[in-house]
Order: structure tokens, then C-alpha cells, then sequence
């Protein structure tokens, strides 16, 4: 399965490449509106993969009882971090940072994973704190840092610049088109919107559908809802971690 | 349906690791370097996917000439490759069982090819003596999953030996391992 998928990210990796070039040396609309397609088509895939905050989402809304409305808000804000930080970086390469190249830049990716992660375990413990010292006195506090954790775990999850929008950025910056960059890179942004959007609304679906299941065999659901509550925000620490671990090994 | 949304979603979950996905491709191939009856270096070469080909072209073929110098391919050495020596490369070699050390390598060399694409060829010196069979046992993984191996490996004929027992499979996530035992041609 792995090889298979490996495959068709090579494929796209190509057919994008390709239809990028011909943009850029050939101008014309339907190679443009291709390769925005194909850029989506890419966005989609490639978020599949680890480290586009895939379970960072799927965790957050296990945690506790979200609207739906509110996957579309985080799953939007995580791909504009993502894409966004990948056009800043791509600028900052080109035009001030002129001395990190090659090795190095991949180097600077790995910083990014680790900033996130350190990111990441923080908030999961934040959450982890607020619900061990909750009670009902304190509650709009809890709600108040609610809507921080919502940012911060959106930026956290975002903050990882996509290499491929880095390097699509980085030859249409080169050859003065990055407006032709721009439309690729939104491309994969939405694909990777879509993505998240449908992780979150299936894990909000997911924990309603857990609390139903859990009322069929036990009463006290409340109880259901605070395991899941402190195993998704343990899962929320684990996944900073595990970005962190590079730092480790 | 609600069964089913809770199973997609841990295995979604579970399975994401499974789905890491690379950023560089190489299509990998070996060759081996024989001298006074002894097995002397193994020449690996990697031609890269054209995104990081493109990145090499534009940052170290400062003539834009589209051949890479002596001086344009220290630049891809120095920028583009050193860097990996921490990973070993990205490279294990055991003959007969035992590892050999990949830290160093040897007469490092890059070109674009006709495609736009680049390689690179370097040497692991080994020492395996050809008064019998050899055991090799080739190793390609990027431990970080940024970079993917070809799996279609290839390994190039050599008029002074056979290869015997040649398997090429799948490592790790995205490596590659080829295994074959090498004697010398009667």
C-alpha cells in the first residue's frame, strides 16, 4: 500500500513539476487552470500523509462536544498557516536568507516539526490542566481558553511549511511568475482543506456516535465523554512528542 | 453508521504513519569495483526526482550551461549531499553478515541528465575478497521519511562476476534492499 502511494505522490510530484514548467515557459490559461487542478488534486493526497495536523484535528474534536462549523473554521485556519508560512519562507529564501540552500533547507523544515511540536505538547498539557483544575466556578475561564486552544492548536498544526509549496513558490519567485505560484500553491491548500474539514466533521460525528454506542452498555455516559476527553488530549501531547523526538534520537 | 464513522476515523488514526509520505524520490542503482581479485568499492548512483534536481540546477549550475563542472559539482557536493553524512548517506552495506562503514565516501560525481534530472555517483570502499563467495546485503532508507528509494533498483553486470540469489524488496517505509551473493566468473 505504501509503495502504491508512494507511486501516484511521485506521479503528481512529476505531472505538477511538468505543468508548472509549461506555465512558466508557455503561458495559457488552460495550462494554468490544469495545473491548479492537478495542484488540488496533490493538496488531497499529500495531506493524507502525517504531519498536516490530521490527527492533531481528529483529537482536538474527540476531545469534546463540538459544532460542526467548527472543523471548517480550524481545518480552513491550519491550511492557510501551512500554505501560508510555505509562501513567507519561500521569499525569505529567495531574497534574504540567500545562504540556506539545499540540505539546509530541509535541515530548516525539521526545525519547523520541532517547533511545532514543542507547540503542541504544551497546549496538550495546558488542556490536560485546565481539565484536572476545572470546576463549575471557573468555567468561563475554561471557555475563554477554549478559544485560544483553538487558534493555538490551529497555528501549531499549521506552522510546518509544505516543502512542495516551498519549491513551487521558490521557481516561480525565480523566473518573476510567483503569481502563477500563488494559484498552485492555493490549489494544494484547498485539497488540504478539504482533507482536514472531513477528519474533523467525521471525528465530531465519531464521538457522538461513541456517546450513543456507550449509552447502549453503560449509564453513566458523562463518564464516557471524560475518557475520551483526557485520552484525546493525552493523544494531543503524544503527537507533540513525536515531533519533538527527533530532538531525542 | 455510527460504527462505521468510528472505525474510518481510527483507521485514519492508526493507519497515518502508514501513509507518511516523501518529499524526494531517487531511482537508486549499484555497481560493484573490482581489482586484484577482491571486491573494492561499491559505486552507488541516484538519479533524483525534478524537484530537487531543479533546486541543483538552479542554485549550483552557475554558467547555465546544463553540464556540471568540477567546480559547479563541488557546490552540489558541499550544498546538496554533505549534509547527509550524518544519516550515513542513507546507506547500509553488511558483507556476509557484517556491517560495513558507509561514513565515508568516495569519488563523488554529478551530471544533468538529458531530462533536466540529476545524479549523483559515489563510492563505499569494501573489502571482499572473491576466493569465494560473497554475501551483500545493500541498504537504502531515508530514516526521517523525507526521501523514498526506487524500488526497481538496479544493479549493473559486471564482466567478472555472477550474481546468484538476487532479491530486491522493500525497507523500512520508503527504502530499499537489495540481497545477492557474488562470485567470481570462472
Amino acid at each position: 500500500m505504501g509503495s502504491r502511494f508512494v507511486e501516484i505522490l511521485r506521479y503528481f510530484d512529476g505531472i505538477i513539476n511538468q505543468t508548472l514548467r509549461d506555465v512558466v515557459s508557455d503561458y495559457s490559461f488552460e495550462t494554468l487552470a490544469l495545473l491548479a487542478l492537478f495542484s488540488f488534486a496533490y493538496g488531497i493526497l499529500h495531506s493524507l500523509g502525517p504531519g498536516h495536523g490530521k490527527a492533531l484535528v481528529a483529537s482536538y474534536f474527540l476531545k469534546e462536544k463540538h459544532h460542526l462549523r467548527k472543523a471548517v473554521f480550524l481545518s480552513a485556519f491550519i491550511s492557510f498557516v501551512h500554505t501560508g508560512t510555505a509562501i513567507i519562507l519561500s521569499f525569505l529564501l529567495y531574497y534574504v536568507l540567500t545562504g540556506v540552500r539545499g540540505i539546509f533547507r530541509i535541515q530548516l523544515q525539521s526545525y519547523f516539526m520541532i517547533t511545532s511540536g514543542i507547540m503542541i505538547t504544551i497546549i496538550g498539557i495546558l488542556f490536560l490542566l485546565v481539565k484536572i483544575f476545572h470546576n463549575k466556578a471557573n468555567r468561563r475561564e475554561e471557555t475563554s481558553w477554549g478559544k485560544r486552544g483553538f487558534l493555538l492548536v490551529g497555528f501549531s498544526g499549521g506552522i510546518i511549511p509544505c516543502p512542495v509549496s516551498s519549491m513551487i513558490m521558490m521557481l516561480t519567485i525565480s523566473n518573476r511568475v510567483a503569481h502563477i505560484g500563488l494559484i498552485s500553491v492555493i490549489g494544494i491548500s484547498l485539497g488540504m482543506f478539504i482533507v482536514l474539514m472531513l477528519i474533523g466533521i467525521l471525528s465530531i460525528s465519531s464521538r457522538q456516535g461513541i456517546m450513543i454506542v456507550s449509552g447502549r452498555f453503560f449509564k453513566r455516559t458523562d463518564k464516557v465523554s471524560k475518557i475520551i476527553e483526557f485520552l484525546s488530549i493525552v493523544l494531543i501531547i503524544f503527537i507533540g512528542l513525536s515531533l519533538v523526538s527527533p530532538l531525542f534520537f | 453508521m455510527k460504527y462505521k464513522e468510528i472505525l474510518i476515523l481510527l483507521s485514519i488514526m492508526l493507519f497515518s504513519k502508514l501513509l507518511a509520505h516523501p518529499h524526494l524520490f531517487i531511482e537508486p542503482s549499484l555497481e560493484f569495483i573490482v581489482s586484484d581479485n577482491s571486491i573494492r568499492a561499491v559505486r552507488v548512483c541516484w538519479k533524483w526526482d525534478r524537484w530537487w534536481s531543479m533546486d541543483v540546477i538552479f542554485d549550483c549550475d552557475i554558467n547555465r550551461d546544463g553540464y556540471l563542472d568540477e567546480e559547479e559539482i563541488k557546490l552540489v557536493y558541499n550544498d546538496y549531499f554533505k549534509g547527509i553524512q550524518n544519516f550515513n548517506y542513507f546507506t547500509q552495506i553488511f558483507i556476509d553478515g557484517n556491517k560495513s562503514n558507509t561514513g565515508q565516501v568516495k569519488n563523488f560525481t554529478a551530471k544533468i541528465n538529458n531530462d533536466e534530472t540529476v545524479s549523483y555517483c559515489f563510492d563505499f570502499a569494501v573489502e571482499a575478497s572473491l576466493n569465494r563467495s560473497v554475501k551483500f546485503e545493500i541498504r537504502f532508507e531515508d530514516i526521517t521519511i523525507f526521501t523514498a528509494f526506487d524500488r526497481d533498483l538496479t544493479i549493473k553486470n559486471h564482466q567478472d562476476l555472477v550474481y546468484k540469489d538476487l532479491t530486491i524488496g522493500m525497507l523500512g517505509y520508503y527504502g530499499v534492499k537489495a540481497e545477492l551473493i557474488i562470485e567470481k566468473k570462472d
